[in-house]
């Protein structure tokens, strides 16, 4: 027994241990933004701000239109992850629940997208993105965004462990295909559900290239976009940047406090085919 | 409190603070409009009725891709804001800055692959890295036909020379010089004195003569801080006999497209080398570069070598701990015509399809390259005014007289040859990777000079190939 409490003792201590190390970077970069410039640079490195400053903050908001970057990363992220789960479920209630011809090499070729790194294809996306005149829209931003086969292979797995018989019953019972994935399937797999909307919103937020090389207007550039106007190439001025990054965590975070149970949930449920 | 609830609270306050900034960026940034004219109940009663300003029939908007970030930015802002609310104004042009991040590529690459012209800029600012990229395009606007028009509101001998010989291929500018900074050296005047030299070294071989002695007499921990890439190399190499060496074939791709080197040829990289091995064999070079600018205001290195756009970063750094100066590099012989090659960036302008666009792009050049824009620099950043006449603004004098320092690198790059330029290196970025490589490896003494040597030469070689067998010469 007392061994048992000791080796659970000693796993805590290192589980606090390593999220430490990871969580780290991001203490002190909140840490820094509140920093002065001098204090950030000095010989004898300082872990938190003596005299705490928010003017990194106020550089930030005024140096760039920060909170026009966010609007825009957040209508994005939102958009695309809703569009990405709705596409996700769909296709993977097909691929889980239905028999018909190919339904194999459609699978494997959705896969294969997995191997193909987005970078490659950039240049034909723009040109499809520019000749249908969606330069400097949200369309145009979203579009590329709007499927992931790694949210179809991890729906697709959750649905694969509901007996058959649960649909068999419904079916009985009088209920259709669009009722049993509206009404049965969606609800009961809320956990898969926020995993995708989760990893999908917190992807998109993060994208930079591709917003990048579709806007050339200040007012549809995104937050990732905006952090990189704050930095000074000739200098090490940090604080600023810190500033930019601190902000732009802000909603990944919280999303992740929230929706933290329900991701752990999702990720282990979508893990095992029973 | 459930998480949706959570959710919403949070997705409603991010709502609120983008708006919040949005409409505090409004009232906070500088208007890009020009001024809209007052109502006749607006005007006070006792002024003058103004002069009419025939108001132009159309506004032509014209689009500027920058990557400049932090002050800089702040400073390219002005400028445009400048343009737009003086020669703007009169002449029915407003320009829309767009930023780009370094090096301000990868957006244009897009649209030239796809010759998307509605989503191409007007003007846009490109380092001498990637004047390659536009240098046969279709759509490019070459500088000098309009400045054949004689007609410009500068000559090009109001420019410093090796500036405009930087954007100058076979005789003719292809875009104008904007941003001008030169390599020099930073120096610890209290270390200096602690061993008795009040002046900057001249040449490589005083230099690395110095550098023992620095480090043994002071607190400095090294001689000398520079990591060698492509530009310092470059440098070393143009600045080299009676009036500059070429650091790769067909004048460093000014009279052809540069497809070797040239410095193996004539000998300057053995001789550069060959001094360069004194500096190593002190045994206090730091060849790797972390935080310089950090580490030589701490007072870790006597010198270092990096660009003069730093000198406001180190003044802020440095505050009063001790005094610095900055000199031209070291040459690497005594009979060496010295100087520097421009760095920076130049504008450059794409045809969209419409005169009336490039006509405005022009006008937007020529006032970027003006004393006025060009003095704008002065405040907070170590650029080098491109236009001459600078000098003779109270803006210029006043930034003198309060830094002489940011008068050294003018006067350096006023006097450099025109030979001395930044070589238009194909595959830059491999050739740039394989010279930081050699050196760093000769600097920490992994590497000896023929070795280096055979390094540099053969990896630039390679690089130049597999540029040329994806990009062939037509």
């Amino acid at each position: 027994m007392k061994s048992s409490k000791t080796l659970e003792l000693i796993i805590q201590i290192l589980c606090i241990s390593l999220a430490l190390l990871i969580l780290f970077p991001i203490f002190y970069a909140v840490s820094v933004s509140f920093m002065e410039h001098r204090e950030v640079l000095s010989k004898t490195p300082h872990l938190l701000p003596k005299n705490p400053t928010t003017g990194n903050y106020v550089t930030a908001f005024t140096r760039t239109t920060l909170g026009r970057y966010m609007l825009n990363s957040f209508l994005i992220a939102a958009v695309t992850s809703f569009f990405r789960l709705l596409f996700a479920a769909m296709a993977a209630y097909s691929f889980a629940f239905f028999e018909f011809r190919g339904k194999k090499i459609l699978f494997a070729l959705a896969m294969t997208t997995l191997m193909i790194p987005p970078d490659v294809l950039i240049v034909s996306n723009y040109a499809t993105i520019s000749k249908l005149g969606l330069i400097n829209t949200y369309t145009g931003i979203c579009s590329i965004f709007l499927v992931s086969a790694a949210n179809l292979f991890l729906v697709r797995q959750y649905f694969l462990s509901f007996a058959s018989s649960i649909r068999d019953a419904a079916q009985i019972d009088g209920c259709g295909s669009f009722r049993f994935f509206t009404e049965i399937l969606l609800p009961i797999s809320k956990p898969i559900l926020v995993t995708v909307f989760i990893s999908s919103f917190v992807n998109v937020w993060n994208q930079y290239l591709w917003p990048l090389l579709v806007t050339n207007r200040n007012e549809m550039r995104t937050i990732q976009v905006g952090i990189t106007m704050l930095k000074d190439r000739e200098s090490s001025i940090f604080g600023p940047v810190m500033a930019g990054v601190t902000i732009a965590l802000i909603p990944t975070v919280l999303v992740f406090i929230v929706f933290q149970r329900k991701i752990v949930s999702g990720m282990m449920s979508g893990a095992v085919k029973e | 409190m459930k998480p949706r609830k959570l959710l919403s609270l949070f997705f409603a306050f991010v709502l609120l603070l983008s708006l919040a900034a949005c409409q505090k960026e409004n009232q906070a940034k500088p208007n890009t409009e020009p001024p809209k004219a007052q109502t006749d109940t607006q005007k006070p009663a006792e002024q003058p009725a103004p002069t009419p300003t025939p108001a132009p029939t159309e506004v032509v908007e014209i689009s500027f891709w920058h990557s400049m970030d932090g002050v800089f930015a702040e400073i390219v802002n002005q400028q445009v804001t400048t343009f737009n609310d003086t020669i703007g104004k009169e002449k029915g042009i407003k320009v829309t800055p767009v930023f780009q991040n370094w090096p301000g590529t990868e957006a244009l690459t897009a649209a030239m692959s796809t010759d998307d012209v509605k989503n191409m800029p007007d003007v846009i600012q490109l380092y001498s890295e990637s004047v390659n990229l536009i240098q046969n395009y279709e759509r490019t606007v070459w500088a000098e036909d309009y400045l054949a028009k004689g007609n410009s509101a500068f000559q090009k001998s109001d420019l410093i020379p090796n500036a405009v010989a930087n954007y100058t291929i076979n005789e003719r500018m292809i875009g104008l010089p904007y941003t001008l900074s030169s390599l020099m050296l930073y120096y610890n005047q209290d270390y200096f004195k602690q061993i008795g030299m009040e002046t900057a070294p001249k040449t490589i071989a005083e230099m690395a003569e110095i550098m023992p002695k620095l480090v043994e007499k002071t607190d400095a921990e090294f001689g000398l801080n520079v990591r060698v890439q492509l530009y310092e190399l470059e440098n070393w190499i143009a600045t080299q006999g009676s009036d500059g060496s070429w650091f790769g074939n067909n004048n460093s791709g000014r009279s052809g497209a540069m497809t070797e080197l040239a410095a193996d040829k004539d000998g300057s990289l053995e001789k550069f080398l060959g001094e360069w091995q004194k500096v190593v064999d002190s045994g206090v070079y730091k060849a790797t570069r972390d935080s310089i600018n950090d580490e030589f205001a701490a007072g870790m290195h006597a010198m270092v070598i990096m660009s003069s756009s730093r000198i406001p970063t180190i003044k802020n750094l440095v505050g009063d701990a001790f005094q610095w100066n900055i000199a031209p590099i070291p040459t690497v012989s005594a009979s060496d015509i010295g100087g520097c090659t421009p760095s920076g960036s130049g504008l450059f302008m794409l045809n969209r399809g419409e005169e009336k666009q490039t006509n405005a792009a022009w006008e937007f050049m020529q006032f970027m390259v003006s004393p006025e824009a060009q003095a704008m620099w002065l405040s907070g950043t170590g650029y080098i005014p491109v236009n001459t006449k600078t000098k003779e603004l109270d803006a210029y004098k006043a930034a003198v007289a309060e830094d002489s320092r940011l008068q050294i690198p003018y006067e350096t790059s006023l006097k450099s040859s025109t030979k001395m330029v930044q070589s238009f290196c194909p595959n830059s970025g491999t050739v740039d990777g394989v010279i930081k490589e050699a050196m760093i490896a000769f600097g920490n003494g992994e590497a000896d000079k023929d070795k280096t040597y055979q390094a540099i030469v053969e990896g630039a070689a390679k690089a130049f190939e597999e540029y040329y067998r994806a990009n062939p010469l037509k």
